[in-house]
């Protein structure tokens, strides 16, 4: 498995609009939606199902990242987005920091064994102060892409 | 001191993101240093990306491993909430 599996390239947004947690979720849910990821139907009913995750507890999993993820019926197969923020958002991370990095992750309801084996993908890399440093310098840029589909290369 | 206890987890949905949060809640307690580990790797207790990169799905045996001075309260008390799923 490597990033771009599950990452939709299509809907990298380099750079969030949004200021709070709730708009960059939807900002993110939209950005699948315009790369045909997700139907437009159910934009709202994901994004729903990501909020109520937020209640449980902060996804922000601190180092200035965040992974909202949900399950969700009209998911077929692990779909994920990445967005960045350069000025950062409050998302009531558990290390109390601003969130620039933003990994979404959105599965079927049936499984399991994918998302978790996504996440532990996503630390491996965040975990990499190399590629921790490339991503926020590429975060803005077309090497971004390109930054993700190489991820691997960091892994140790 | 250094001791060390065998748990299978149990959580349907595997260590994800409430459950290492818990688990890291729970270890920052102690003093001593605890680690946990699977077949793969050892990581810190104390650190919740550095769990998440574990991917423990249900039915992993883990280890958990605290040295130091309350090495063996660490324990009884990580391997209890194991055993109790996180609840």
């Amino acid at each position: 498995m490597d990033l771009t599996d599950f990452l939709i390239e299509e809907s990298l947004v380099p750079e969030l609009q949004a200021k709070d947690k709730e708009a960059v979720i939807k900002e993110l849910v939209r950005s699948l939606t315009e790369s045909k990821a997700i139907k437009a139907v159910d934009e709202s009913s994901v994004v729903d199902a990501l909020m109520k995750r937020e209640e449980l507890g902060s996804t922000g999993i601190g180092q200035g990242v965040a992974v909202p993820h949900a399950r969700h019926p009209a998911i077929k197969e692990l779909v994920g987005v990445f967005g960045h923020s350069t000025g950062g958002v409050d998302f009531n991370a558990l290390d109390g920091e601003s969130v620039h990095a933003i990994f979404l992750l959105l599965s079927p309801v049936a499984s399991s064994g994918e998302h978790l084996q996504a996440l532990a993908l996503i630390s491996r890399m965040l975990r990499n102060d190399a590629f921790c440093k490339l991503l926020r310098e590429t975060a803005g840029s077309e090497d971004l892409t390109r930054l993700l589909r190489d991820s691997n290369d960091f892994l140790t | 001191m250094i001791l060390q206890r065998q748990v299978t987890l149990t959580i349907p949905e595997g260590l994800h993101i409430r459950i290492a949060a818990k688990l890291v809640e729970e270890a920052r307690k102690f003093q001593s240093e605890i680690s946990i580990s699977n077949d793969e790797s050892e990581v810190t207790g104390k650190d919740i990306m550095a769990l998440l990169t574990l991917g423990a799905t249900q039915g992993t045996l883990l280890t958990i491993k605290a040295q130091g001075d309350d090495a063996e309260e660490a324990v009884i008390h990580l391997e209890k909430l194991f055993l109790d799923e996180f609840r």
